[in-house]
C-alpha cells in the first residue's frame, strides 16, 4: 500500500505546478472564511455587552410617563405605584426639555467662547437619596457620581456621548440651562436610555445636537419651579411577574387616583434605544451572513473549477494508475489531498484575516457604541466553525470532479489524440446560429459553450462578486438618497429653518417673539403645536408619532403633499408614505391617533381619536404627522402653542439667534433643522469606510475568479493556442479572443448580478435594516455612477484578465506544446 | 526553397547539454517531395521546427524562401509562418469548437482573406473530398476525415511550403495512403512538401529521402530502391 506521505508529496507537487491558481483560490476561500469569522464573531460579544450593560445599570422594566405638561406630587404618586402588586422598586423622575449652553470659555467672562456648544437637551432629575438612581444607574466615565449630599445643588452628570463628542471634561466649564441657570458638571456618565442618543425629532446618534444632563431631583424641581413634582416613573418588576399585568394594574390605579392626567407606558423592549441596539446586532448578523456565505459560494465555484482542471489534466495518469491496478478510491486520495491543502491554506489565511477584521470591527463599535461593559473575547467556536466551513465547502466542491474523473474506465482515461475529442459542449448547438464576421468572431462564443458547466460556474462566481458590489455601494447610495430626500423636504424653501421648543404651552396671543434685537435677527416665526402621540390602525401596527399642528398655508414651511389635501371639513392628518405603508392606510382611510388632551393647565390625559388620513407627505420619516392648527380643538389646545418654527433674517448666523433666544424665559431649546439632518450625514460617513472594504473585497473576488478561469483556460487550450501560433496567428489576436470571451462572461454576470444585487439590497434595506430603524422609509437606489463602477469592474476588469496571462502565452514553447508526448 | 547551413540545435538541461541537431546542412528545392526519416530521438522533429520557424538554430544558418530565420524577431517568425508555411500534425490539432469549414476559414482569416475565406475553404475541403462534411465538428469526423481537414487547412492559404509531422501516425493503412496521395498531388502543383516520419514505407514515394541519426544526416538521396507509386505501399 502506497504510503500516505507519497500521496501528500504528490499532491503538493500538483499544487506547486499551478501555484498561481492555487493562491488565487486560497485567497477566495480566505475572503469567505475571514468574513464569516471576522464579522460573525462580533455578534456574541455585542449581545453579551448589551445584556451585561443593561443588567449592570439595572434598566427599568416599565416606564410610565405623564402626558406632556402634566406633573404630579412625587409622594402621592409613589404611594399609588408601590401599592401595585409585582412592583419591586420604583424611581420618580422629573424630565424637562432644556436648552444647553456648554460652550467652553477659558475666562468666565470671555465674550467669545473658545468652543461654542449650544444644543437642545433634556434635564433628567433623578433621586440621589441613596447615592444615585437605583433604577437606570448612571455609569460614571469621568469625574464622580451624584451623592445624597448633592440634593438641591446646581450640579450635573453630563451624558457620556455628548461629553465625548465635545471633549467635555468634568469641571472644565459651567453649563447654562433653561432660565439662565448654571450647572457644574461633576462627571460624565452612561445611562441605558442614552447608549445611543436619539431625539424625539427622530435624530439618531445625535450627540452633536442633543445633551442629557442628570441632576438631583430636587435641583430639577427648583429649576422648573415645581417643588415636589414629578412626571416620569421607572419601575422594576419582581421576578416571575408579567410586566404587562403590572402595566394594566397601574393604568387602572392611575385612572382612579388621577383621572385628569394621561399616562403612557413603555416596557424595556419598547424603548427605542434598547430595541435598536438588539435589532442592530440582528440586522448586522443577517447582512454579514449574506456576505460571508456569498463569498464562500464563490470559493466553492473556484475550487470546483480548479479541481476539474487538475483531474482533467491528469486524465492519462489516472488511466495508467487504473491500468496498474490502483483502485479509484486510492487514486482519488491525491486529488482530495490537493483539495484539502488548498482549503486548509485558504482557511488559515482566512482565520488570520478574520482575527484582524474582528479586532478592527471591535474597535469601531467601541467608538461608535460605547457601553459600560464592553469585552471582546476571542470567539473560539465561531472561528472554529469558520475554519471548518472554509475547509469543508471547497473540499466538498472538489469531490464531484474527482469522483467523476476516477469513475471513467481505464481505456477511456488513457486514450490520446483525436479519440479523446469530446462533444464540444453546446458549441454544435450554437453553430446553428449564424454569427456575422469571421471565424475569429465565433471563437469566443464557441469557447464559452464548449464547457457549459465551467462557464456557468464562472458566471456564478463573478455574479456573486457583482451582487456584493451592488449591495455594498447600493447601501451607501440608498442611505444617501434617503438622507437627501429628508433634507430636501425639511429644508425646502427655508434651508436655515430653526425649531424653537418652549418649556410649556403658552397662549398664542401672549406669545411675543419680537423686540428690537429679535426683529433684527428673525425674519419669520410660525407658531406650532408639537405633541407626542401614537398612530395605529386595524392592522395592529402601532408606532410613536410627533404631531405638529401648524397653519398649513404659512409661507415659512409646510409639508410637501404627494397625495390628498391639506385640510378638510373634519380634522384630518397628513402622514408619511412609510407611515401609510406600515399602517396599511391610504388617503380617505381612517387611523387611530392617541394624543394628549388638555384637561387643565398642568393636566393632560391621553385620548384616542379616529381621524381620517387626508394627505400623504414626502418626508422619509414616519415620525412626523401634520394637522392644520385649526384642528387643535381636537386636543383642547385651540389658541395654545408650545413651539415655533423660525427663519433667521438675512445675514444673521444661527449662533446669534440661539444666544438671543436662550436669554428669553420660556424657551427650552433652539435647534436648526439642518443640524438635525446632518447627524444622519455624519452617521453615514462613519460607514463609508466599512462599505469601502466590502467594495474592495467584491472587486478582488471578481478578479480572482476571472483570473483563475482565464489561467485554467490557457492551460487547457495550450495545444490550440500553439496550433494558432504555428499558423502565424499573432499573440494579440489570441489575447483579443480571450478578452472577448471574458467580456461576454463579465457582461452576463454583471446583468444577472445587478438584478440579484438589487434584490439583496431590497431585502437588506426593506427587511432587516427597516426592522432595526423602523422610523425611516428607506429609498432603495443604485446611483448611475454605481452602475458605471459595477460595469467597469464586472465587465471591463473581468474582460481584461487575459492581459495578465499574456506573458505566460508569449513564453509558450510552441514546438513541445504541439507534440504529444507518448 | 530551404537552405540549412551547419545548423545545430541543443538544449541545456541543467549542466547537461542535449544536442538535437549537429551541423546539419541541406538544400531542398521548390516542388520537391521530401521525406525525413529517422527513429525516435533522431532530431527529425527538431529539423522540422527549424524549417517551420517554430524554433531558431543554436548555431548555423537557416534560410527559408529567401528569409534567414536566425536574424528574425519572434514577431517576424509569426508573420513568416502565416505567409509561408502550412503545418500538418500527427494528432491533427483541429479546433474542437469550430466546424471543418471554420477550421479552414480560420487560417484564411488570419491571412487576411476576409470575404473570400468562405469560398476558398469550401473549395479546398471539396478538393480533399469533404464537400459533405463542411458543417461537422471534429468529434463528428473520423480520423482520416480530420486529417483531411488539417491538410485542407494547411493548403488553403497557398503556402509554398507544407510541413507534415507523422501525418499518418494516427491513421489506418488505407486512410494513410489517401492522405499521402493528397500530399503527393500538392507537390505536383509546385509546393514543397517535407514529411517527417519513422515509417520507411512512406519514404518509398518520396523524391528524396533524408535519413537522420543522432542529430546528423546519415544519408540524403533518392528513395532506396527507387521511387514507387503510392499503390505499392504496404504497412
Amino acid at each position: 500500500m502506497t504510503s500516505l506521505s507519497l500521496w501528500l508529496k504528490w499532491s503538493l507537487r500538483d499544487l506547486r505546478q499551478r501555484w498561481l491558481q492555487v493562491v488565487a483560490i486560497a485567497m477566495v476561500i480566505a475572503l469567505g472564511t475571514g468574513a464569516y469569522c471576522g464579522l460573525g464573531s462580533n455578534t456574541p460579544w455585542r449581545l453579551q455587552a448589551l445584556d451585561q450593560s443593561y443588567a449592570m445599570l439595572n434598566m427599568y422594566d416599565l416606564k410610565m410617563e405623564l402626558s406632556l405638561g402634566s406633573y404630579l406630587d412625587a409622594n402621592e404618586l409613589t404611594q399609588v405605584v408601590n401599592a401595585i402588586e409585582g412592583v419591586q422598586d420604583s424611581e420618580m423622575r422629573l424630565v424637562l426639555p432644556t436648552f444647553v449652553d456648554a460652550s467652553l470659555r477659558q475666562a468666565q467672562d470671555a465674550a467669545t467662547p473658545d468652543q461654542t456648544v449650544m444644543v437642545a437637551g433634556r434635564i433628567v432629575g433623578v433621586d440621589v437619596s441613596s447615592g444615585g438612581p437605583a433604577i437606570n444607574h448612571i455609569h460614571v466615565t469621568a469625574g464622580r457620581a451624584l451623592r445624597a449630599s448633592d440634593s438641591g445643588e446646581p450640579i450635573c452628570i453630563v451624558e457620556h456621548n455628548f461629553a465625548d463628542y465635545y471633549d467635555l471634561e468634568p469641571g472644565d466649564r459651567e453649563i447654562r440651562v433653561r432660565g439662565g441657570l448654571y450647572l457644574d458638571p461633576v462627571g460624565t456618565g452612561m445611562s441605558p436610555e442614552y447608549f445611543v442618543v436619539m431625539t424625539e425629532e427622530g435624530g439618531m446618534m445625535a450627540q452633536a445636537t442633543f445633551a442629557a444632563l442628570f441632576v438631583p431631583l430636587e435641583t430639577a424641581q427648583e429649576m422648573a419651579g415645581l417643588p415636589g413634582m414629578v412626571n416620569d416613573v421607572l419601575l422594576s418588576v419582581a421576578d416571575g411577574v408579567e410586566v404587562g399585568a403590572v402595566e394594566q394594574m397601574l393604568q387602572e390605579a392611575m385612572a382612579k387616583a388621577f383621572p385628569e392626567v394621561g399616562v403612557t407606558f413603555e416596557d424595556k423592549s419598547e424603548n427605542e434605544v434598547y430595541s435598536f441596539m438588539y435589532e442592530d446586532i440582528s440586522g448586522d448578523r443577517a447582512m454579514f451572513n449574506i456576505f460571508a456565505y456569498l463569498l464562500m459560494a464563490g470559493a466553492a465555484f473556484g475550487t470546483f473549477t480548479l479541481a476539474s482542471r487538475m483531474v482533467e489534466a491528469q486524465r492519462r495518469e489516472i488511466g495508467i494508475n487504473m491500468a496498474l491496478g490502483v483502485e479509484p478510491g486510492v487514486i482519488a486520495r491525491r486529488y482530495l489531498f490537493a483539495g484539502a491543502q488548498i482549503a486548509l491554506l485558504g482557511a488559515l489565511f482566512g482565520l488570520v484575516a478574520g482575527a484582524i477584521l474582528s479586532h478592527a470591527f471591535g474597535n469601531l463599535l467601541r467608538e461608535l457604541l460605547p457601553m459600560p461593559y464592553f469585552e471582546t473575547p476571542f470567539q473560539v467556536s465561531i472561528f472554529l466553525r469558520g475554519a471548518l466551513l472554509g475547509i469543508a465547502i471547497p473540499l466538498l466542491a472538489a469531490i464531484y470532479p474527482i469522483w467523476r474523473a476516477v469513475r471513467v474506465t481505464p481505456i477511456e482515461a488513457i486514450q490520446t489524440g483525436y479519440l479523446v475529442a469530446k462533444g464540444g459542449g453546446l458549441a454544435p448547438t450554437l453553430a446553428r446560429f449564424h454569427l456575422p464576421g469571421s471565424s475569429v468572431t465565433k471563437f469566443p462564443f464557441r469557447n464559452l459553450s464548449r464547457n457549459p458547466r465551467r462557464t456557468l460556474l464562472t458566471i456564478l462566481g463573478i455574479t456573486i462578486a457583482v451582487i456584493l458590489l451592488v449591495a455594498t455601494i447600493g447601501m451607501l447610495d440608498s442611505l444617501t438618497a434617503t438622507l437627501d430626500a429628508g433634507r430636501e423636504e425639511h429644508l425646502k424653501g427655508a434651508p436655515d429653518k430653526m425649531l424653537v421648543a418652549l418649556d410649556n404651552f403658552y397662549p398664542v396671543a401672549l406669545l411675543h417673539i419680537s423686540g428690537d434685537d429679535l426683529d433684527r435677527t428673525i425674519s419669520k416665526a410660525e407658531p406650532v403645536v408639537t405633541l407626542p402621540g401614537t398612530g395605529s390602525s386595524q392592522n395592529e401596527e402601532t408606532f410613536d408619532v410627533i404631531i405638529q399642528l401648524m397653519d398649513l398655508d404659512n409661507d415659512l414651511w409646510t409639508p410637501t403633499l404627494l397625495r390628498g389635501d391639506k385640510r378638510t371639513k373634519e380634522p384630518g392628518v397628513i402622514i408619511s408614505e412609510k407611515a401609510a405603508r406600515d399602517l396599511g392606510v391610504e388617503v380617505g382611510d381612517t387611523m387611530t391617533l392617541k394624543h394628549p388632551y388638555r384637561e387643565s393647565l398642568f393636566a393632560y390625559r391621553m385620548q384616542e381619536s379616529e381621524v381620517k388620513v387626508i394627505g400623504i407627505h414626502a418626508d422619509v420619516m414616519r415620525l412626523y404627522l401634520y394637522m392644520d392648527i385649526e384642528d387643535a380643538a381636537m386636543m383642547n389646545l385651540s389658541g395654545w402653542v408650545n413651539s415655533l418654527q423660525i427663519s433667521p433674517a438675512a445675514g444673521v448666523e444661527e449662533e446669534e439667534i440661539r444666544k438671543e433666544l436662550f436669554q428669553m424665559p420660556g424657551v427650552a431649546s433652539v435647534q436648526s433643522v439642518s443640524a438635525l439632518v446632518d447627524t444622519y450625514a455624519e452617521l453615514i460617513e462613519l460607514f463609508v469606510g466599512v462599505f469601502a472594504v466590502g467594495q474592495y473585497v467584491a472587486i478582488l473576488l471578481a478578479f480572482l475568479i476571472a483570473f483563475n478561469t482565464t489561467s485554467i483556460n490557457v492551460d487547457e487550450r495550450r495545444r490550440e493556442l500553439a496550433t494558432m501560433f504555428a499558423f502565424g496567428t499573432p499573440v494579440r489576436t489570441a489575447t483579443r479572443m480571450a478578452v472577448v470571451e471574458n467580456l461576454l462572461v463579465g457582461l452576463l454576470s454583471t446583468i444577472i448580478g445587478v438584478g440579484l444585487g438589487w434584490a439583496v439590497l431590497s431585502q437588506l434595506l426593506g427587511g432587516q435594516i427597516e426592522r432595526t430603524v423602523p422610523e425611516i422609509g428607506f429609498l432603495i437606489q443604485v446611483a448611475p455612477s454605481t452602475l458605471v463602477l459595477v460595469a467597469s469592474f464586472g465587465v471591463l476588469l473581468v474582460a481584461l484578465t487575459p492581459v495578465f496571462t499574456v506573458r505566460k502565452v508569449t513564453q509558450m514553447d510552441i514546438p513541445s506544446t504541439l507534440r504529444v508526448v507518448e | 526553397m530551404i537552405q540549412l547551413t551547419d545548423v545545430s540545435k541543443w538544449y541545456q538541461m541543467g549542466e547537461v547539454r542535449v544536442t538535437a541537431l549537429n551541423k546539419v546542412s541541406l538544400d531542398i528545392g521548390k516542388g520537391e517531395f521530401v521525406v525525413v526519416l529517422g527513429p525516435s530521438g533522431s532530431g527529425k522533429t527538431t529539423l522540422l521546427n527549424m524549417i517551420g520557424a517554430l524554433d531558431v538554430p543554436s548555431e548555423g544558418t537557416a534560410r527559408i524562401n529567401g528569409k534567414t530565420l536566425s536574424d528574425t524577431t519572434r514577431q517576424e517568425r509569426f508573420t513568416f509562418r502565416r505567409e509561408t508555411v502550412g503545418f500538418i500534425f500527427q494528432t491533427f490539432n483541429l479546433f474542437p469548437t469550430l466546424t471543418a469549414l471554420e477550421n479552414v476559414q480560420f487560417v484564411l482569416d488570419m491571412a487576411g482573406k476576409g470575404k473570400e475565406s468562405y469560398q476558398i475553404a469550401d473549395k479546398v475541403l471539396s478538393d480533399v473530398g469533404l464537400a459533405e462534411r463542411l458543417r461537422h465538428f471534429p468529434h463528428q469526423l473520423s480520423g482520416g476525415e480530420q486529417q483531411r481537414v488539417a491538410i485542407a487547412r494547411a493548403l488553403a492559404k497557398e503556402s509554398p511550403l507544407i510541413l507534415a509531422d507523422e501525418p499518418t501516425g494516427e491513421l489506418d493503412f488505407n486512410t494513410g495512403v489517401q492522405i499521402l496521395e493528397l500530399l503527393r498531388k500538392q507537390s505536383e502543383t509546385g509546393k514543397t512538401i517535407v514529411i517527417v516520419t519513422h515509417n520507411r514505407e512512406i519514404a518509398r514515394i518520396a523524391d528524396r529521402v533524408i535519413r537522420l541519426h543522432s542529430g546528423e544526416i546519415a544519408s540524403d538521396g533518392p528513395a532506396p530502391g527507387g521511387k514507387v507509386p503510392i499503390t505499392e505501399l504496404e504497412w
